[in-house]
């Protein structure tokens, strides 16, 4: 059987105090104890060094402490509680607001006419495109816009007319029309 | 109810569920950081800390290990980083409830004593080395379970205690 050596029956001796060894090492250890006297002793000092940590445990602080800490913490959770209803709520608001500006974009969105082809589409394509800008203008305001025919004739208005889009012709033909009435004047 | 079912209510918005869980852990897990940093005071303070961040972090917890081992690491952490910020402690505080005074004086002077130099040996540890003890002898939890709550194998939690056990002997030992 194979000899023990003092730092292996230190290991085997705190494995012992702590918790325990199985019969064989055991039986080991203390065939090694029978004739070291020096481990002997170490294993006397270990086991005073236990108890005495075991024993130097510090009191219950007493009824009047748990009252406090109860109380504290009680005070601390409903902060912590209160905070987060109140970042809740908050998000929640967050969310309604958000919420509410999608749909406002999503009614304006299907209100803007997407069958209707941009005017500068029919123009690029078809004959005649005073005429249809004309009836573009009438589509938007009736027949009342006959009454700016002469000046809407104007090449300039039809190549404004051209570089426009949709609705907004409406108000760049206005602007040349202004320009224009002021050159009759 | 069980933690797990008292988990499961307070996700759903049931703070008396947490109180519950507060009632249940809140003394045994003071009494462990003040076993360790020796300041009722401040084990109040960790403490209350420990709860302050399980309540922020339940709805996170995914229940991979137990609510004691989980709020424990939390607590385990949470009292060392407090031991690495603050002062030396005064080693010397409540020796008074250990000691007896009936006892004859020269033995209270050797007791005080012995008290004082175990306690700034323990002090002086790593903290790995010395939360491993003080879990190991104060609380008697197994190695698996210190190695759950402080990190690292079940395997260096024993190095880590034989370790402290060898440098305490030693520490002590030598002043003798």
């Amino acid at each position: 059987m194979k000899r023990l050596d003092c730092s292996e029956a230190e290991k085997l001796i705190i494995s012992d105090l702590d918790e325990g060894l199985d019969p064989k090492n055991k039986q080991f250890l203390e065939s090694h104890l029978r004739g070291c006297a020096s481990c002997m002793k170490m294993r006397e000092e270990f086991r005073a060094l236990f108890s005495s940590v075991a024993a130097d445990v510090p009191p219950d602080p007493g009824e009047e402490f748990w009252r406090r800490y109860d109380s504290s913490l009680a005070a601390a959770l409903r902060e912590k509680e209160t905070d987060a209803g109140w970042w809740g709520f908050r998000w929640k608001m967050v969310g309604v607001l958000f919420a509410a500006v999608l749909a406002i974009v999503a009614v304006f969105t299907s209100l803007h006419d997407w069958e209707r082809p941009p005017i500068t589409q029919k123009i690029a394509k078809q004959e005649g495109a005073e005429k249809l800008v004309i009836q573009e203008l009438d589509d938007l305001y009736g027949p009342s816009s006959e009454d700016f025919l002469p000046t809407f004739q104007d090449s300039a208005v039809v190549t404004e007319a051209k570089i426009s889009h949709g609705d907004d012709t409406v108000l760049d033909w206005f602007e040349v029309e202004d320009e224009s009435s002021n050159l009759l004047l | 109810m069980n933690d797990a079912d008292l988990i499961k209510e307070f996700r759903k918005g049931s703070t008396e569920a947490f109180s519950e869980l507060v009632k249940k852990y809140s003394r045994p897990l003071t009494m462990t950081i003040f076993r360790i940093v020796r300041d009722a005071e401040e084990a109040k303070d960790i403490s209350q800390m420990v709860f302050l961040k399980a309540y922020e972090g339940l709805p996170r917890f995914v229940m991979a290990s137990s609510f004691k081992t989980w709020l424990y690491s939390i607590a385990l952490n949470t009292a060392k980083d407090h031991l690495r910020k603050r002062r030396p402690v005064q080693v010397a505080d409540a020796l008074d409830s250990l000691v007896d005074p009936a006892e004859p004086a020269g033995d209270r002077l050797d007791k005080e004593r012995n008290l004082l130099r175990l306690r700034e040996a323990i002090e002086t540890l790593p903290l790995k080395q010395r939360l491993t003890l003080q879990l190991r002898i104060y609380e008697e939890m197994d190695y698996e379970e210190i190695a759950k709550m402080i990190g690292g194998s079940a395997g260096s939690a024993r190095v880590n205690f034989f370790q402290a056990a060898k440098t305490l002997r030693e520490k002590l030992g030598s002043t003798k």
